[in-house]
């Protein structure tokens, strides 16, 4: 198993090289920039919540850039059929290939997650400000492992291609799902005064993000949740990690089937 | 010709990863000796700061981490230098077969948790009634949240489970045997904690009697029993994955469970005997922990020598 972990990364290496080097690369200029606009000026009127504003954008970047691009290219690795014939017949056997897979994606998550975390600590040393923004991206990164735990099965079993097309097809079905519910259910708890939307819309009529009105709104959103929003997203949370291990039971099924498949 | 051969073939040696298993016990003394250097060194240096109780800067924060993460820095680097490598396999979880071990990393937590609330509901006198204003929602919030907060506990306690299960331990036990390995790697462990220990008195608070000698020594006891568990863990599932996560929901999960029926106006000024409570519960739970794991793989070691 752990010489199919160092294939998929040895693969994919100079892609998630050059990734890591771009958002470096991003980020310093960006503190040229702001240097070059006085840093000194803006923590100093506006408050460390400028930077944590512009940290949480960055890191959002970093999971497009690291974790999003990335495992895009994992997915279409050895999606051949003589591949798949040569990995049954190897003593590792499906089951295998199937949770080295699954343990690449969680390596590559860890590795998103650990550079969010070195860049808290970089812009807290340049703000004074201890920051930890990576606990909001644990968050999204859940949430990317749900998804991933839904297109891998589908990806064993039908394609890469194939795959992203009942993706898509999923999405489009969530979307009519939600667009329906917004138009005919009860949404106070978005439209309210206090609600998600209202907020959205708040921070984009005033149009103030640099003044940290975000890292407020944040702020009081997260003082709003209440203990049974709690109970629920670890209910969640919990639920999409045992996800993942089903997901993983359901890819070593279907394994066989997507190798025998016409279409390849 | 042959020469070169002969040259390349040295050089091709001098490259390659060792074994564990093919390292003299003089190589393990060296390797120990630099792990140990790195592990303290870091800690020491940055240990005060990190755990200091002032407000949290970034440069605490960079502390912190590299408190935190200063075993594995120890291992990594003393594995590099020896070139030893990763090859002994201890990083990968391995589910299949160690079902059981994974799921007691789970339980084990949680009776050490609940114990510790039992023990500190009856030492304090706090009585077995919830004391939050909310009630039991609260509880099961508080849990909520704290198992939430396992999963960024879990990516920090990979830094301390990295040095000490999979390497102290298992060198030490190459030495001294399983029993050496427990006392000595808990004992080390213990004193690795000494930065936490005085400046923000760790578990047994800064009113300690002899402090902070006595918080020291009763760390020492303290991570020598859930040592023994934590080990146990390890061997069980032949990675190093079911402590680290055992590891992460007993700083998180645990911690909610043992303040079930405290509150702040009970516990004030009894953090000695909180901290004492701890202990007994650790021991409680460390022992058949240790005296199970003796009998399975200490024989297993002999029959193999």
């Amino acid at each position: 198993m752990r010489g199919l972990i160092y294939k998929d990364f040895y693969l994919i290496k100079s892609k998630l090289l050059m990734s890591i080097v771009s958002i470096l690369f991003d980020t310093a200029l960006l503190f040229v920039i702001l240097n070059i606009i006085k840093l000194d000026y803006i923590t100093k009127t506006k408050g460390a919540d400028y930077l944590s504003v512009m940290l949480f954008f960055i890191e959002i970047f970093v999971v497009i850039a690291v974790w999003n691009t990335n495992y895009a290219n994992i997915m279409k690795l050895d999606n051949s059929r003589q591949w798949g014939f040569y990995g049954i017949s190897s003593p590792v056997t499906e089951k295998g290939i199937v949770a080295a897979r699954y343990f690449t994606i969680f390596i590559l998550l860890y590795l998103t997650y650990v550079i969010c975390v070195i860049f808290d600590v970089v812009f807290g040393l340049v703000c004074g400000t201890a920051m930890n923004m990576s606990f909001f991206i644990l968050f999204i990164l859940f949430f990317n492992a749900l998804k991933a735990s839904i297109e891998m099965p589908l990806a064993f079993r039908f394609g890469q291609d194939k795959s992203t097309l009942i993706r898509i097809l999923i999405t489009t079905i969530i979307v009519i799902i939600i667009l329906i519910y917004l138009l005919f259910g009860n949404i106070d708890w978005i439209m309210a005064d206090g609600g998600t939307l209202k907020t959205l819309l708040r921070l984009i009529v005033d149009g103030d993000l640099a003044a940290g009105t975000l890292a407020k709104e944040m702020e009081r959103f997260l003082q709003r949740l209440t203990m049974v929003n709690y109970i629920e997203t670890a209910v969640v949370m919990h639920l999409i990690v045992f996800g993942y291990y089903i997901s993983y039971r359901i890819s070593c099924r279907v394994f066989k089937k997507g190798v025998m498949r016409d279409d390849i | 010709m042959t020469s070169e051969i002969q040259l390349y073939r040295e050089k091709r040696d001098k490259r390659r990863y060792r074994d564990s298993a093919d390292l003299s016990k003089d190589l393990i003394i060296k390797e120990l000796a630099v792990f140990l250097i790195i592990t303290f060194g870091i800690m020491l240096t940055f240990g005060w700061n990190a755990y200091s109780t002032d407000t949290m800067t970034g440069f605490k924060q960079l502390c912190y981490y590299m408190a935190a993460f200063s075993p594995a820095f120890g291992c990594i680097i003393t594995r590099y230098l020896f070139r030893e490598g990763f090859r002994d396999d201890i990083l990968f979880p391995k589910f299949t077969g160690h079902f059981k071990g994974y799921l007691l990393s789970i339980v084990f937590p949680f009776i050490f948790g609940l114990m510790n609330a039992v023990l500190i509901a009856i030492v304090t006198g706090a009585g077995f009634s919830i004391k939050a204003e909310n009630g039991l929602l609260e509880v099961m919030a508080s849990i909520a949240f704290q198992s939430i907060n396992g999963y960024a506990a879990f990516f920090i306690l990979i830094g301390e489970e990295l040095g000490w299960r999979a390497f102290l331990y298992d060198k030490l036990e190459k030495m001294l045997g399983l029993t050496g390995s427990v006392i000595v790697g808990g004992v080390i462990w213990g004193l690795w904690h000494i930065p936490p220990l005085i400046v923000a008195g760790l578990n047994f608070g800064k009113a300690a009697p002899g402090y902070p000698f006595t918080n020291i020594a009763l760390m020492c006891v303290f991570c020598i029993s859930l040592g023994a568990m934590l080990q146990l863990l390890r061997k069980l599932t032949d990675s190093v994955i079911a402590p680290i996560i055992a590891h992460a929901v007993i700083d998180t999960v645990s911690n909610a469970l043992a303040s079930m029926f405290i509150s702040q106006q009970i516990v004030e000024g009894k953090t000695f005997q909180i901290g004492l409570c701890i202990l007994v519960s650790g021991a409680v739970l460390g022992l058949p922990c240790w005296i199970y794991m003796s009998r399975r793989y200490g024989h297993r070691r002999n029959k193999q020598e």
